[in-house]
């Protein structure tokens, strides 16, 4: 028990460093007094060591299994495998606010281990927004949801992890989530910052232009590895089910979303000054927002608030950070106003206001729909959910006209574009989709919204390549490359364009793989005696064996699964086991499904049950194209590594040598760039 | 022991803490008013409105200098009235599409537009 003693006692001093950090930062900033700021910042690496002594303490007692303590008694057992201990870290609501503290201080530490350099004027404030930040959570755990709390009985058995999550991508989802969310605060503080201090041009924005990224492609990541994880474990042969607890973290993403493309535009047209720091604030709020959702229950009753203290933290911490935003933009109305000018109605600036529009507007219904169960039940007292078609009816047509716009905003121009210069800058893309359409009708696609959808991605899909191939032509003839040389060349030295396109690229690749898989899912149900076969859609199965009713040694898990093998054209393809279990600590069975993936279809067989004389129940998925949203989401994270590269990013400054001579080097090859960082 | 130990905790946080508020620590100083890449800015935007002349985009208001096609900060199009020599001194690498010389700080090619500062994405 003294590792729950040492845990409590060093989140104890930690709530009492953040609070101090934030208070010394704020006032050395005032006042002038450097020797504050740099208290500050040992208080800050102070949260930082205390934070990671909590949770390596809550580990220990996981590992140790050391039920004494309320938390490892709910979330370990005595036979569940070391490796799923760690997915019990982040089972739960305390846990994860652990977390959350734990990678923010981390991401603090390493922020204000480096020297103050652009950010001088800033780095005061945004130690102070993320100190404050590291004290609500430290208060949260110390005051209300305290992982370390003790038993009053030593029990000799723990609940044990919900089966459901033990899954290895389950172990590997919260922590990106919560590092993305940790991250997120990152450019929320320096946004912060930037209003205090009035220093609104795009300074602040290229100065966390990394954190923003890396915050941004994380949660992105999180995301798809839960949506993985869905599809994997839960058993019903889809990943997306627009379900409380994805739609919270997804919300942020968008918010996020919105916030990258305002950078950029205040970035290149000095507008949207107001837009990166509202829409930075808002991601973090929402943030903030997903985790209580997520561990809270909020969603599911609204009557889960009452229980608990933690909404009303949670709810005032989210109303001061907001009425505090709210108030310095209110106070730097003239800072906030950019130099730029919003373009003709056909310009990229409107393109781009449209786009952070329709990115907002989606988050909004979305967070509409979310809590609207919560609204019903509180004013109606019957709780309104709903469905996953309410969602894809809505956010289908957005999401490609977010697509479509992807695919036109870099046709259009700056400031302005005459109607034939679009289209004689889009003949080809308009083309390459209508080619698309044809394509598909052609080989039988009947549904005009798969049609039109695809439609949309190759025009986009399109526009990206040939913005890229357009590049290397142009590297090829003035700096008389050849096509690989020019190739490498256009793409390296341009990293955060074409990182951007291939994060673009990868986008695409995801919502292709949606519309595949949501337009011809094959789902067929079967009857089968052991020995007996059945074809579904060009696949053999045939039913080989099965296990019924199987303990588990130290286990707490009675195995049911069958064994099927998979032929396509005679020929073996797999051997597949799905399972359905029965565990002692949940309520009915829980599938484990099998498996076979290609880039074309995923066949995925589900147990759907299992009589004792070995007649089985199955359900067969056949479902197009889960594959690309993988690819995607590998290719996201290589899109963000090109695109944030360091020596990569640039401002663009052109270095000049001293004395201004030498211009005799061959053209393109002499630009020499300053990192971003000054 | 666990009271122990967290005595030492604090003794060692409260240490880190108030060590630099200690008379006769000397810290570095804060920032100054005015950041280095504010007064960059203002000495490239002066060098170029004296080498211009009095010219100025008609989108952004950033000085040019005869001979400029492009805005070198918004990329717009520019009146084609003065031609003729740039009176700055060609300086260093020149426009990675059409070789002509760059000045520190330009976001477009002043000759042929090109996006020198060209990310799409921040």
């Amino acid at each position: 028990m003294i590792l729950a003693e040492i845990g409590y006692g060093a989140l104890l001093l930690a709530l009492a460093a953040a609070l101090w950090a934030t208070i010394a930062s704020i006032l050395g900033a005032q006042q002038q007094r450097p020797e504050l700021v740099t208290s500050a910042r040992n208080a800050l690496f102070v949260t930082a060591g205390l934070s990671t002594l909590a949770a390596l303490a809550l580990l220990a007692l996981l590992l140790t299994k050391n039920f004494g303590v309320a938390y490892v008694h709910d979330h370990v057992s005595t036979y569940l495998r070391p490796a799923y201990v760690l997915a019990a870290f982040w089972a739960g609501m305390e846990g994860s606010q652990l977390l959350w503290l734990w990678m923010l201080a981390i991401f603090t530490a390493l922020l204000v281990l480096r020297r103050p350099t652009w950010d001088r004027q800033l780095r005061p404030y945004a130690m102070a927004v993320l100190a404050f930040t590291q004290a609500f959570f430290a208060l949260l755990l110390v005051a209300i949801s305290n992982p370390f709390e003790l038993l009053p009985m030593l029990p000799a058995e723990g609940v044990s992890l919900n089966p459901l999550l033990q899954n290895i991508w389950m172990i590997i989802h919260p922590p990106i989530i919560f590092a993305a969310y940790a991250l997120w605060t990152i450019p929320f503080a320096y946004g912060l910052a930037a209003l205090v201090t009035g220093k609104l041009d795009s300074g602040w924005l290229l100065g966390v232009r990394r954190w923003s990224l890396a915050a941004w492609s994380t949660l992105g990541i999180g995301i798809l590895i839960g949506a993985l994880w869905a599809y994997l474990e839960l058993g019903w042969g889809g990943y997306w089910a627009w379900d409380p607890v994805e739609n919270s973290s997804f919300i942020p993403w968008l918010v996020g979303t919105a916030f990258l493309h305002s950078a950029i535009i205040q970035e290149r047209r000095d507008m949207f000054r107001a837009w990166s720091v509202g829409l930075v604030t808002l991601t973090f709020l929402l943030t903030v927002f997903a985790t209580f959702v997520t561990r809270s229950g909020l969603i599911q009753s609204v009557h889960a608030f009452a229980q608990s203290a933690i909404g009303y933290y949670y709810l005032g911490f989210m109303g001061l950070i907001l009425a505090v935003a709210i108030g310095l933009m209110l106070a730097r109305t003239r800072e906030l106003r950019g130099s730029g000018q919003l373009g003709d109605l056909v310009s990229r600036e409107f393109a781009f206001l449209v786009t952070n529009l329709l990115f907002l507007g989606s988050a909004g219904a979305i967070l509409l729909g979310t809590l609207w169960p919560t609204f019903t039940e509180a004013v109606r007292h019957v709780s309104a959910t709903l469905t996953a078609e309410n969602y894809n009816r809505f956010m289908g047509p957005l999401g490609l006209l977010l697509v479509l716009l992807l695919g036109l905003c870099p046709l259009i121009e700056w400031r302005r574009t005459s109607a034939e210069r679009l289209l004689r800058n889009m003949w080809i893309q308009v083309a390459v989709g209508v080619v698309t359409a044809a394509l598909l009708l052609l080989f039988g696609v009947r549904e005009v919204w798969v049609v039109a959808a695809f439609a949309v991605v190759a025009f986009a899909a399109a526009t990206i390549e040939l913005q890229w191939a357009a590049g290397v032509v142009t590297r090829m003839r003035t700096a008389k490359e050849n096509l690989f040389v020019a190739a490498i060349r256009a793409s390296y030295r341009n990293r955060r364009r074409y990182g951007a396109q291939i994060i673009h690229v990868a986008i695409l690749l995801i919502v292709a793989g949606v519309i595949g898989s949501q337009a011809y899912q094959d789902e067929v149900q079967v009857v089968l005696a052991k020995g007996e076969q059945t074809e579904v859609g060009g696949y053999t199965l045939v039913y080989k064996s099965y296990t019924y009713g199987q303990p588990e040694e130290h286990g707490n898990k009675v195995r049911n699964a069958a064994l099927v093998e998979l032929y396509r054209n005679g020929r073996l393809l797999a051997v597949m086991e799905p399972e359905r279990n029965l565990h002692s600590n949940v309520d009915g069975t829980v599938t484990e499904v099998a498996l076979l993936t290609t880039w074309k279809e995923d066949l995925y067989l589900v147990l759907a049950g299992l009589e004792p004389d070995g007649q089985a129940a199955f359900q067969v998925l056949i479902t197009p194209m889960v594959l690309w949203l993988w690819i995607g989401g590998l290719e996201l994270i290589l899109g963000t590594l090109m695109a944030a590269w360091p020596a990569a990013s640039r401002s663009a400054t052109v270095t000049v040598p001293a004395g201004g001579e030498s211009t005799g080097q061959q053209a393109g090859t002499s630009i020499r760039h300053r990192a971003a960082r000054r | 022991m666990g009271i122990a130990i967290f005595f030492v905790l604090a003794l060692l946080a409260a240490g880190a803490i108030v060590y630099p508020l200690l008379p006769g620590r000397v810290p570095a100083p804060l920032a100054p008013a005015v950041t280095d890449g504010e007064i960059e800015a203002a000495v490239r935007k002066l060098r170029r409105a004296r080498a211009g002349g009095g010219r100025a985009c008609p989108a952004c208001g950033e000085a040019y200098q005869p001979g400029d096609r492009f805005c070198v900060r918004c990329g717009g199009a520019l009146p084609a009235d003065d031609q003729g020599k740039s009176p700055l001194p060609p300086a260093g690498p020149g426009c990675p599409s059409c070789g002509a010389a760059l000045q520190e700080g330009d976001k477009f090619c002043a000759k042929c537009g090109y996006t020198l500062h060209d990310e799409e994405v921040a």
